[in-house]
């Protein structure tokens, strides 16, 4: 192979790449920005979708880019909680004050520090399964059921760690109750997001793997 | 759905607007990040008397800088409120359980004051007037001295640029995608919590696979144009600093200084 064509060959893959990343990214923003697309209402908090697009560029792209957004994902969890907050808001963000009970420097952490982590933990799950069970598409959406509920038990482990006391106060429950509250929370949103996203991870990836793997071929 | 208001560039030839997008840009970050430092009214007062004088500068009316504070004006209401009731201090007025401490009324105005400048300075020094494509090729110049370390800067501002071009356009698909769904039967308001999950799902399928349908098209486009990367690429507009941008990022940053020195000192 010439050293011509060995270049545009990489060039290719390289906007290909690009390309890819900047729809999981245009993915992301939409729903961050339109709500009923990114938040299903359910009690107090509402459970997101914003974690799938994360999922599903892991799982296409790598780890690296995953983690890159994971970092969007935990940037708008950031804003959303800085310029919109709610009652619990400080758990994301340190610049929310409310009723006396601040952010700190963790919640910059439980913000972005899970959301990055669960691009690379998707992947490494997605790549571990698919060599189990030889069934990439399930595999996909097995690894997305995983991932999903890992994130969630980091933020709200996260959350009891650093914040149990203040997060009881601003729920409005006694101390000793926080532990169930989050447990709640874990088990009403938690298990919503891990349907949602194990059903979209699957289907997505079937029906992508098909039209992907043809124009590979026609290329 | 056109509604969803990003990137809506007030289109004029003000001062702010020919302003080199890179100093808005950065100055934005500096305003953003002073103003959480300001927690005293004679220092805010002053620094939205800052923002009211680019307001003037930028000659956009007053109803559109009034609708970029809409999506923050519930928000910082509810903050107010829990601030009133939650911070303790001298009681002004009881309500049943509840009592109204003049600390709370401070705080809680201070709060709400806060976000809404800053929601109207960030949206005054880039979205209003700055073109979005502007924004992403400052955003580029900014972050180029990190391609010392190897970021690939050029493909940041790239995937900015795509995804902001891009937003618009798949919002409209989720809504005609959403359509689509109603008149097949879907329904995404009402029902259990379950039927919710499936209406959702309904909708986010066919939206993610066209997106990423989409990611193939434009790959193939741009590398019909011969896309490579950065490699000699030139721009039709390079952004070239002038003399009045310079004035204007000392006279700003002087300002912020001066707001700062407010605050700590008096």
């Amino acid at each position: 192979m010439s050293e011509v064509s060995k270049n545009s060959l990489s060039t290719r893959e390289k906007t290909r790449k690009l390309t890819m990343f900047s729809m999981f990214l245009t993915l992301e923003l939409l729903l961050f920005l339109v709500p009923y697309l990114g938040y299903i209402p359910v009690g107090p908090i509402n459970a997101t979708t914003l974690h799938i697009p994360v999922i599903l560029c892991a799982i296409f792209m790598g780890p690296a880019y995953g983690a890159g957004l994971g970092f969007v994902f935990g940037l708008s969890s950031l804003l959303k909680n800085t310029f919109m907050p709610t009652i619990t808001s400080f758990v994301f963000s340190p610049f929310v004050e409310i009723g006396g009970l601040k952010g700190n420097g963790w919640s910059l952490w439980i913000a972005i520090g899970p959301r990055i982590l669960l691009g690379v933990i998707a992947y490494y799950l997605f790549v571990a399964l698919a060599k189990a069970i030889k069934k990439p598409g399930l595999a996909a959406g097995l690894a997305a059921a995983l991932s999903t509920f890992i994130h969630t038990l980091m933020v709200m482990g996260s959350i009891y760690l650093f914040f149990g006391k203040e997060y009881a106060q601003a729920r409005q429950v006694a101390e000793s109750a926080v532990l169930g509250l989050i447990g709640g929370v874990i088990a009403v949103n938690g298990v919503a997001e891990l349907i949602v996203s194990a059903i979209l991870v699957f289907v997505v990836y079937q029906v992508s793997k098909g039209f992907m793997k043809k124009r590979k071929t026609n290329a | 759905m056109n509604s969803l208001t990003l990137g809506n560039y007030y289109p004029g030839n003000s001062l702010l607007h020919k302003i080199d997008p890179r100093i808005k840009l950065s100055l934005s970050l500096v305003f953003m990040i002073g103003i959480f430092f300001l927690d005293k009214p004679l220092s805010l007062g002053v620094y939205a008397l800052g923002i009211l004088v680019l307001i003037l500068i930028s000659r956009i009316d007053a109803l559109t800088i009034l609708k970029q504070v809409r999506p923050v004006i519930f928000f910082s209401i509810f903050a107010f409120i829990i601030n009133i009731f939650s911070v303790p201090g001298d009681v002004l007025a009881r309500l049943g359980p509840l009592q109204i401490t003049r600390e709370g009324l401070i705080t809680g105005f201070l709060m709400m004051s806060r976000l809404i400048l800053l929601v109207i300075g960030s949206s005054l020094l880039m979205t209003l007037t700055t073109t979005s494509l502007l924004l992403a090729d400052s955003i580029e110049s900014l972050l180029s001295p990190l391609k010392v370390v190897k970021v690939p800067v050029h493909d940041i501002a790239m995937m900015i640029s795509i995804a902001l071009r891009f937003i618009p356009t798949l919002a409209d698909e989720a809504d005609k995608i959403m359509k689509a769904q109603s008149a097949r039967g879907a329904n995404y308001d009402t029902g259990k919590f379950f039927d919710r999950i499936k209406g959702m799902v309904t909708i986010l399928i066919p939206l993610f696979v066209s997106a990423i349908k989409r990611a193939e098209d434009l790959a193939v486009a741009m590398e019909s144009r011969c896309y490579r990367g950065d490699m000699e690429r030139t721009k039709y507009k390079p952004l070239k600093l002038q003399t009045r941008d310079i004035v204007f990022l000392i006279v700003a940053l002087l300002f912020m200084t001066g707001v700062l020195l407010i605050q700590f000192l008096l």
